[in-house]
């Protein structure tokens, strides 16, 4: 049943205006879930991971009472949008041609 | 015992004489004296039984760690080896998501001003010669001109294939293929890495795009040669069959990704003079470049004699988002959209035709308005699917949109013929153009910063001279791998490798609106 209930919600984000993907990944680094190709889910995989590790080091470094609770990377294709957390990571990628 | 005294009896019987007598002395016996003690024997065996305990007790420390990978390329299911706890994951997604959608809202929602910014190119527009590769032993012959030229897969190689233009009858020239890697720390430019010669002209040349070593060359007579320079033996497929063979000289190649089938190879599209447009198969076996699918164009077919008579077919595009479609330029200046799926029958009584082992189809779905002369060159946009350009002998480069029959737009460089011309890479507005007596022509559609639109950029804003600054340049190719490397060959047989400036490889924010735009507009004329 939770197995549905994940379905669903990862739906609803791919459903989404916009949106042209999603991946998500374990801490090892290895994709869980994805609606990409598979050489460009690895890119990602392996690409995100460092990048929200250094993400989160440099907000802690900053105010160690704090804590890195999302990103987003603004490019001229899409926007990717990045959810980190103790398990998993998010990726979204969301088309920006506003038409 | 009697004791006996001797000295007694000595002289007793010293008295009565010395006699002998017999005597008897008297028996003793002795008991015998038999104890009859019975011998005890005991029979004790002594033994200690112990069980003997084997205990095997190994000691090693081992650590294993199992991994499942898998790479399967073209499929999209997600790596399911790992195991994941459903309810953890249910929960992470249920943290994240609200953020995720109010995110992807503001998105939606919010209009896009960063697209109104633009980039401001600092620095020299200019553009940098990197090398003139030339092969002066294959022009000793000074007719012998640089025909086409291809880059290899990686980027890293470019491979051009020399010939000559000017024909009488029969080619009686030796074409060559010859490639220089640029990418190498020290390389010779007159020099090239490896040369094959051929037996007559080269015309049309093509790299595979996935696959580096693999280089495909149209001849002047109409033979496809296919080469994988990684082995020993690099010849690795002809066209054995005869009658599939072009009745004339082949004038582009082209490695397309299989439309139909679910494999995602590559085949290869030849197009000739004798007016077909031939699919052969991929990566051959048995040394034999198989006939996978054919098309002829040919004039309409009326009561005429001269109806049925082949079109030759100069250059061909493919649509990059629908496999199926594409758009070819013909020596009478006819353009034609034409489909892979066409199923229409050629009537035609052009010998040769009917001994093919695929029966050619007439791929025609559209027509175009035509040029006035033999159209050279056609390019899809890779950025708008609806956009390519044309150009040929009259010297009109054009812009057309597959949707509108008529051109949207027109540029007249009055340089002479345009050879050849290709969209950019990198910048959806920009073009290049290799015309006769003008060098390399470089385009910008994007409206300048003060500029009235439409008039300024009707010119080319950047010039590329040719080798010698007479010839002119026949072919020209961006490297698809560093956007701003073009390369441009010329009659005089050097290869001109450029470096464009800055502002030719960084796209605008809003540039592929701006040619979505453009293209719209194009119905509106």
């Amino acid at each position: 049943m939770t197995q549905a209930e994940v379905d669903d919600t990862l739906k609803r984000i791919l459903e989404h205006k916009g949106v042209t993907g999603y991946l998500i990944i374990n801490n090892d680094g290895i994709p869980i879930r994805t609606t990409l190709d598979a050489s460009l889910t690895q890119q990602y995989a392996a690409l995100v991971r460092s990048l929200t590790d250094k993400a989160r080091s440099s907000v802690r470094e900053i105010d160690p009472t704090n804590e890195l609770v999302f990103f987003r990377m603004r490019t001229r294709k899409h926007e990717i949008l990045i959810a980190p957390d103790k398990e998993y990571i998010l990726v979204v990628l969301q088309s920006t041609d506003v038409q | 015992m009697r004791s006996s005294n001797r000295d007694e009896n000595d002289s007793d019987a010293f008295r009565k004489g010395l006699g002998f007598t017999d005597e008897t002395l008297p028996v003793i016996s002795c008991k015998e004296v038999v104890h009859k003690d019975p011998i005890h024997s005991v029979n004790a065996s002594v033994q200690t039984k112990f069980e003997v305990k084997l205990e095997e007790v190994e000691c090693q420390s081992v650590k294993r760690k199992e991994r499942e990978v898998q790479v399967d390329l073209g499929e999209k299911s997600a790596n399911d080896e790992i195991q994941i706890d459903m309810g953890r994951f249910n929960k992470f997604l249920g943290r994240v998501e609200p953020l995720v959608q109010h995110y992807l809202d503001e998105n939606a929602d919010r209009p896009n001003i960063l697209r109104q910014i633009k980039l401001r190119h600092f620095g020299d527009d200019s553009a940098q010669e990197l090398f003139t590769l030339t092969y002066p032993e294959v022009l000793v012959d000074k007719e012998i001109q640089v025909t086409s030229l291809s880059w290899s897969a990686n980027g890293s190689s470019v491979f051009v294939g020399y010939g000559s233009t000017s024909h009488e009858g029969l080619c009686m020239h030796k074409g060559a293929v010859c490639s220089w890697n640029i990418e190498r720390y020290k390389i010779n430019p007159n020099k090239p890495d490896m040369t094959v010669e051929t037996t007559n002209c080269v015309t049309a040349l093509a790299c595979h795009p996935e696959r580096p070593g693999i280089v495909a060359a149209g001849l002047y007579n109409g033979e496809i040669l296919v080469w994988d320079f990684r082995e020993q033996d690099s010849l690795i497929a002809r066209v054995l069959e005869r009658q599939d063979l072009h009745r004339d000289s082949i004038t582009s190649l082209q490695w397309i990704r299989e439309p139909k089938l679910s494999k995602k190879k590559f085949i290869l599209v030849s197009t000739s003079q004798d007016g077909r447009i031939l699919l052969w198969n991929p990566l051959p076996s048995k040394n034999n470049l198989k006939l996978s699918d054919a098309y002829f164009v040919s004039t309409k077919i009326s009561s005429s004699k001269s109806s049925g008579k082949p079109i030759g077919v100069i250059s061909i595009t493919f649509n990059l988002e629908d496999s199926e479609t594409f758009v070819f330029g013909c020596d009478s200046g006819q353009l034609y959209k034409g489909s892979l799926n066409s199923v229409t029958a050629v009537q035609s009584r052009e010998e040769g035709l009917t001994e093919m082992t695929v029966q050619p189809k007439n791929p025609i779905t559209m027509n175009y308005q035509s040029h006035d002369s033999p159209i050279y060159s056609v390019n899809f946009s890779p950025f708008n699917r609806h956009v390519f350009l044309t150009s040929g002998h009259d010297g009109q480069v054009r812009i057309y949109s597959q949707l509108f029959p008529n051109y949207g737009r027109c540029f007249a460089a009055a340089q002479g013929a345009i050879f050849s011309c290709r969209w950019s890479p990198s910048r959806p507005l920009v073009f290049a153009v290799g015309s006769e007596h003008g060098g390399t022509l470089i385009y910008d559609l994007e409206p300048q910063e003060g500029a009235s639109t439409g008039l300024l950029s009707s010119m080319p804003v950047q010039e590329l001279p040719s080798s010698d600054k007479g010839s002119s340049i026949t072919c020209l190719e961006f490297n698809y791998k560093t956007p701003n490397i073009l390369a441009c060959g010329d009659s005089a047989g050097a290869v001109m490798v450029w470096k464009l400036a800055e502002r030719f490889t960084t796209a605008q924010n809003d540039e592929m609106e701006n040619l979505q735009i453009l293209a719209k507009s194009f119905g509106d004329s």
